[in-house]
């Protein structure tokens, strides 16, 4: 009897043994299985991924607030002190900016002149929200924010993020109240862009390091340290003559961009919909008219 | 004697326990802190949760927190749909397969297994991730994230360490 009691206890903790051991290549197979789903953009892992990250965020907002409460109140220590000389700063740039002003609607009222003298056709008017940054991810692994857009907020996957210097990322995944937005050094970040002067075109290319790359670019292509980026428009998400950020280095292997924001530091974002037409999009419908 | 309904509660959060706290310190390396290094090398705590847990208490932390666990973090993320769980399938693995080295050993003794075994989950994500873009991915965040996790090892143990030591020692 004890010794049929030892066999049948073997045997089950060998069956748990192999139970374990296949389970563990089941969840390997399934990693593989997310992958490659994932590589296809699959909308029910799309939408799954999306109702999760619903569920999970608002619980990362209620961890923030302590956090954000203690970093505000040393930022707001941290300024106190500078306040006074912002203050002359801004006075002078104020004086400044409404001599600027009057310039600017003069030139306003010449270009609207000159466009209805040429038939121009004006573009959309952007639509934008503002969005608070709920949280931020920062590995080897992936560059983003997650933002609270609130509800029926039309945020849509792929609209461009800026803040106050420019262009921040592209929105990646939105959910009923929280979008996520792939940053600039994301490592699947491409963004068409030029140099503002030289209007030498090349791509913005993410690489999950804390700059990303300029590739693509011409062969005589003279580039200079300081030189400012710009979105160049090509690829019909962004407009062009978004600050981008400049060259920060450049080299015979790479040049690298640092972003006008300091990404690390953000707290708002807009998201913006210029409702620039797709112009794949456009071709389609006109070759299929 | 039956046990009540809040004495199966109770046994029931036991048991979930080092799922949820692992849970709690994923959705704390997501909190921005405004600074150059947290926005690029976070210290990696999923890693670092299911090393502690699995060496500590593999009993409570079976395959399926792990499975849940990367699944949030893969949610939470940008990265690709996968990458997180494989990293901890194969801290899991590297883990159970060293635990008679490190099983009721001090905790020097775990910090280092710790610093050895990071790298190895590391590399494979960032092996995987490369072959996924068909792009090496740049090494020097990794670095810098590995740095930051084995240097905080100490205080997210301590934390870890007060959890067991008051809620989870009767299950010894």
């Amino acid at each position: 009897m004890a010794r049929r009691r030892r066999v049948l206890f073997l045997h089950l903790s060998r069956l748990r043994r192999t139970i374990k051991k296949s389970a563990i290549a089941v969840l390997f197979v399934l990693v593989f299985v997310f992958m490659l789903l994932n590589k296809t953009n699959n909308a029910l892992i799309e939408k799954t991924s999306t109702t999760a990250e619903e569920i999970v965020t608002p619980i990362t907002e209620i961890l923030v607030m302590p956090a954000s409460m203690l970093l505000n109140g040393y930022d707001y220590l941290r300024s106190l002190r500078k306040i006074d000389l912002e203050n002359q700063a801004l006075r002078e740039e104020n004086r400044k900016l409404i001599i600027a002003n009057a310039k600017n609607r003069a030139l306003e009222i010449e270009n609207k002149i000159l466009s209805n003298l040429l038939n121009y056709v004006v573009p959309p008017k952007a639509e934008f929200i503002t969005a608070k940054v709920v949280a931020q991810e920062g590995t080897a692994f992936a560059h983003s924010l997650t933002v609270y857009v609130g509800e029926n907020s039309r945020v849509e996957k792929g609209q461009v993020a800026i803040s106050d210097k420019g262009v921040v990322g592209r929105v990646e995944d939105v959910g009923a109240r929280y979008a996520k937005i792939a940053l600039i050094n994301n490592i699947n970040s491409k963004i068409s862009v030029m140099i503002e002067n030289s209007r030498v075109r090349g791509m913005m290319v993410g690489q999950n390091d804390i700059w990303p790359d300029l590739v693509f670019l011409p062969l005589d292509a003279d580039l200079k340290v300081g030189d400012k980026v710009v979105t160049s428009g090509i690829g019909g998400v962004f407009p062009v003559g978004l600050p981008v950020g400049k060259i920060a280095s450049v080299s015979k292997s790479e040049v690298k961009i640092e972003p006008a924001n300091n990404l690390s530091r953000l707290e708002y974002v807009m998201i913006v919909d210029y409702k620039l037409p797709d112009p794949a999009n456009e071709l389609y419908e006109d070759e299929h008219k | 004697m039956r046990e009540g309904w809040h004495e199966t509660l109770a046994n029931w959060l036991l048991k979930w326990l080092p799922l949820f706290v692992s849970v709690l310190w994923l959705m704390v390396s997501f909190i921005p802190l405004k600074s150059e290094i947290s926005a690029n090398a976070r210290p990696m705590l999923g890693l670092m949760c299911v090393y502690f847990w699995t060496a500590y208490r593999s009993d409570l932390f079976s395959l399926m927190s792990i499975f849940i666990l990367g699944l949030i973090s893969d949610v939470l993320s940008v990265a690709p749909l996968g990458i997180h769980l494989f990293m901890y399938l194969i801290m899991y693995l590297s883990v159970t397969k060293i635990s008679k080295y490190i099983n009721d050993k001090t905790f020097e003794i775990l910090w280092i297994g710790l610093a050895l075994l990071l790298p190895v989950a590391m590399l494979a994500g960032w092996l995987l991730m490369s072959i996924y873009y068909a792009n090496f991915l740049p090494l020097k965040s990794l670095l810098f994230s590995y740095l930051i996790s084995v240097a905080l090892y100490p205080l997210f143990g301590g934390i870890n360490a007060l959890i067991v030591n008051n809620c989870l020692q009767d299950e010894n």
